[in-house]
């Protein structure tokens, strides 16, 4: 039963509801299964492939100690809500996290996994 | 203490004045800042810490601070906060409350937070950190001293202090325990047990190494097990503290609609533009400049004919009846010497004022973002384009400007390359030597040497990156802060400590070796044709043939090495007294072909560091290896270029 009711709700209000609960590493293996099969709205992409004026909220990262240390002490945790401001496919972007401006090159972005919200009114 | 941007500095020169003092922390590169408060009626010592976004062991800089807490236990901490941007401010307060130190919070730039429509209720704030916040505005003076008299109070241990510091989260609470349980007992003093069971399951380096020397090798074992299956646990640590600070900004911070687009959004849509970012970049360079040449140059020539003049004139009045010797040591060695360290203070007074305006600005950080695809070809960091640049005025603030980036192996390939940048000194020699050979395309042979040095400087930095360092890149992360005016106090302190460095560092140096050249070229017959200086000349006149290039223009490179511009003075003296009556650049027009001055001028842009850069060189890399590295590699590098010049211009000319 589960998989049809799921199909049948995922076309109303599922996907808006769950992307405002905010993304804990410590949430229960059910919903994440959810989300992974939502569709695109599920993926989480490399922070490098988000467009610019789009929204996305952190999922993971990806990365040696030293470096995903300090992305996360600079606001890049699991749940932090991102905003695109700089994206031109190839040299290094600018985000927004947690009301600062920070400037990342490709490689370190693309450590950063991130889960879209959409384009941001 | 403070993140960057904060306006930490400013707060610290309000608070001290010029009783201010700029070293170094012991043992370290890093700029350490002192000073004493004396404001109404209390007296305080003040210690800069690095500005420093947390706690971690990532950089060099973190550790100073932690250390200095810790270890020292100062009276007060202050966290200076800005404002606007709380949230990520805030990460550095959750880090600073589990210390054993009160803590005090300047909430600074209340002012642009107002702007952007962020209001912070300080009592609040208060209330839910548990520590005294005060409210202000450092670029206005406002809110200062009410800073000092709560540092005071809390000091005398007047204030209610209750800190509340944030928890870990819940899943990683148990682990906590267990390792805290572990190490304590071993943990040395004077570090705080919780902490070091914190620091150990963030996976801090330091603290790791401590413990793992501290503790018996049975607990050590269980605990580096603990720490193997928890090696994220640094993402949970640093969610757990974001979430309180979460829990923090609801409370206290009402914000404006989100989705405002703010000034520094706009002005950014063109100065972070691959394409305009880079036109503006450019643009903006050129007008600082032309600016610098414009109003600097009619100043030097000013400071030339009435101080160096006049003070030269009246030596050799005053000591007409001296022996001639002492007249010419002071004349030639001394007021040369020193004299031409001092016509460089208009140039580096403008230049460095227009620079510390855009870096207060926040253009700059715009300026390393642009350039950063580039740089980081060569293995280097955006940020590094700042302490290159500022090479172009002098190369000494520029090896010391290398302080701001954190990896060593990307500051120490910066200062390697900053020689590289020609500085106006060397554009002086261009200045004096092209129009002689190539008269009115002496411009264009200007620009061109100019260019020259910089595809030499990026071909070298691709080529050193790749032999030494096995083409490593470092990681470009750099915050944008929000664009605003600048201050004018803080531009003119920083202008005035870059210059007062640069004197004492150039100007001593400088002073002593002009006398050692004086020395060696008088000695030992007193005509300088004869004399030691002209040994050395002679020495590399092998190579100097290959450029045709005779020991006079050899002797002048040498001289080079004291300080640039001396080669001007050299070539007067070699070339003024040789053929009686005629002038010195006819002289020199006379005693080489075209294709050898241009050859001359390639070399001496490339030619190995002044000795003031040798010695700011030796002080930031702490080692003798790299110095004399870096003084080889540009030798060899000069020499070939300018043969191969000689030859292509013999073929083109």
């Amino acid at each position: 039963m589960v998989p049809k009711a799921f199909g049948h709700r995922r076309r109303h209000t599922v996907h808006r509801a769950h992307s405002s609960n905010s993304t804990r590493s410590g949430e229960d293996a059910a919903l994440r299964k959810e989300r992974g099969q939502r569709g695109d709205q599920g993926k989480s992409v490399s922070l490098n492939s988000l467009p610019v004026g789009h929204i996305a909220r952190v999922t993971e990262l990806r990365g040696g100690r030293g470096l995903i240390g300090r992305l996360a002490c600079l606001g890049f945790t699991p749940g932090a809500r991102v905003h695109m401001l700089q994206n031109h496919g190839y040299g290094p972007l600018i985000v927004e996290v947690r009301d600062v401006r920070i400037a990342l090159g490709r490689g370190e972005a693309a450590k950063i996994r991130v889960q879209p919200e959409g384009a941001s009114k | 203490m403070g993140q960057p941007n904060v306006g930490k500095s400013t707060v610290f020169n309000l608070l001290t004045g010029l009783s201010q003092h700029v070293g170094n922390w012991p043992g370290k590169t890093i700029e350490q800042k002192t000073g004493t408060c004396q404001l109404d009626g209390s007296k305080m010592e003040l210690i800069d810490l690095p500005g420093t976004y947390s706690l971690s062991a990532n950089s060099a800089e973190e550790v100073v601070a932690r250390d200095y807490i810790i270890k020292h236990r100062p009276d007060v901490v202050v966290a200076v906060l800005d404002a606007a941007h709380l949230e990520r401010n805030l990460y550095l307060v959750a880090e600073l409350l589990p210390l054993p130190v009160p803590l005090v919070v300047g909430l600074n730039m209340v002012d642009v937070a107002e702007t952007e429509g962020v209001h912070v209720d300080a009592r609040v704030l208060q209330t839910v950190l548990g520590v005294p916040v005060v409210p202000m505005i450092a670029t206005k003076n406002v809110g200062v001293q009410d800073l000092v008299d709560v540092i005071e109070d809390v000091a005398c241990g007047k204030i209610d202090y209750d800190p509340q510091p944030p928890a870990i989260r819940q899943d990683h609470l148990e682990v906590l325990e267990e390792l805290q349980t572990l190490v304590s007992g071993h943990v040395p003093e004077p570090y705080p047990v919780e902490w070091v069971a914190l620091k150990l399951l963030e996976g801090d380096s330091v603290i790791t190494s401590m413990m793992q020397e501290a503790l018996p090798l049975e607990i050590w074992d269980q605990v580096n097990a603990i720490l193997l299956r928890h090696e994220d646990a640094i993402i949970a640590v640093a969610g757990g503290r974001y979430d309180w600070i979460g829990r923090v900004v609801r409370a206290a911070v009402t914000r404006p609609r989100v989705g405002q687009i703010s000034l520094t959004d706009k002005l950014d849509r063109v100065a972070t533009h691959p394409v305009w970012g880079l036109i503006l970049l450019a643009a903006t360079l050129g007008l600082i400049f032309w600016l610098t040449y414009a109003l600097g140059g009619p100043l030097q020539g000013l400071l030339e004919t009435h101080v160096i003049g006049t003070a030269s004139d009246w030596v050799m009045e005053t000591l007409a009846d001296a022996p001639g010797w002492i007249a010419d040591l002071l004349v030639n060695g001394v007021i040369g010497g020193a004299g031409t360290v001092i016509t460089f203070v208009p140039i580096l007074l403008i230049f460095f004022t227009a620079m510390g305006i855009l870096e207060d600005m926040g253009y700059m950080a715009r300026g390393a973002y642009v350039m950063d695809r580039f740089m980081h070809l060569m293995g280097l960091h955006g940020k590094s384009f700042l302490p290159l640049f500022v090479g172009f005025g002098c190369n000494v603030p520029a090896v010391m400007g290398t302080r701001i980036l954190e990896s060593s192996r990307a500051r120490l390939l910066t200062i390697l390359l900053a020689p590289l940048v020609p500085c106006t000194a060397r554009m002086a020699v261009v200045a004096f030597v092209a129009p002689v050979f190539f008269g009115a395309s002496a411009t264009a042979v200007s620009w061109g040497l100019i260019c020259l040095n910089l595809i030499v400087l990026a071909l070298s930095g691709l080529l050193l990156n790749k032999l030494l360092f096995k083409g490593q890149r470092v990681a470009f992360i750099m915050e944008l802060p929000l664009y605003h005016l600048p201050n004018w106090r803080t531009i003119a302190l920083q202008v005035w400590q870059r210059l007062v460095s640069f004197l004492k560092k150039a100007g001593t140096l400088v002073l002593v070796l002009s006398i050692i050249v004086w020395a060696l070229s008088a000695l030992p017959s007193g005509d300088i044709e004869t004399s030691y200086l002209a040994s050395f000349g002679q020495l590399l006149v092998p190579l100097g043939s290959l450029m045709g290039l005779g020991w006079r223009a050899m002797m002048a490179l040498l001289t080079s090495f004291i300080a640039k511009e001396n080669a001007i003075a050299s070539l007067g003296v070699l070339y003024g007294g040789s053929a009686g009556g005629v002038s010195v650049t006819a002289a020199l027009a006379q005693s080489m072909a075209p294709a050898s001055a241009l050859a001359f001028l390639v070399t001496q842009m490339l030619f190995i560091p002044c000795a003031a850069t040798v010695a700011v060189t030796y002080q930031e890399t702490k080692s003798w290896k790299w110095t004399v590295f870096g003084v080889l590699f540009l030798f060899v590098v000069s020499m070939g270029m300018g043969i191969a010049t000689y030859h292509l211009a013999q073929v083109l000319l």
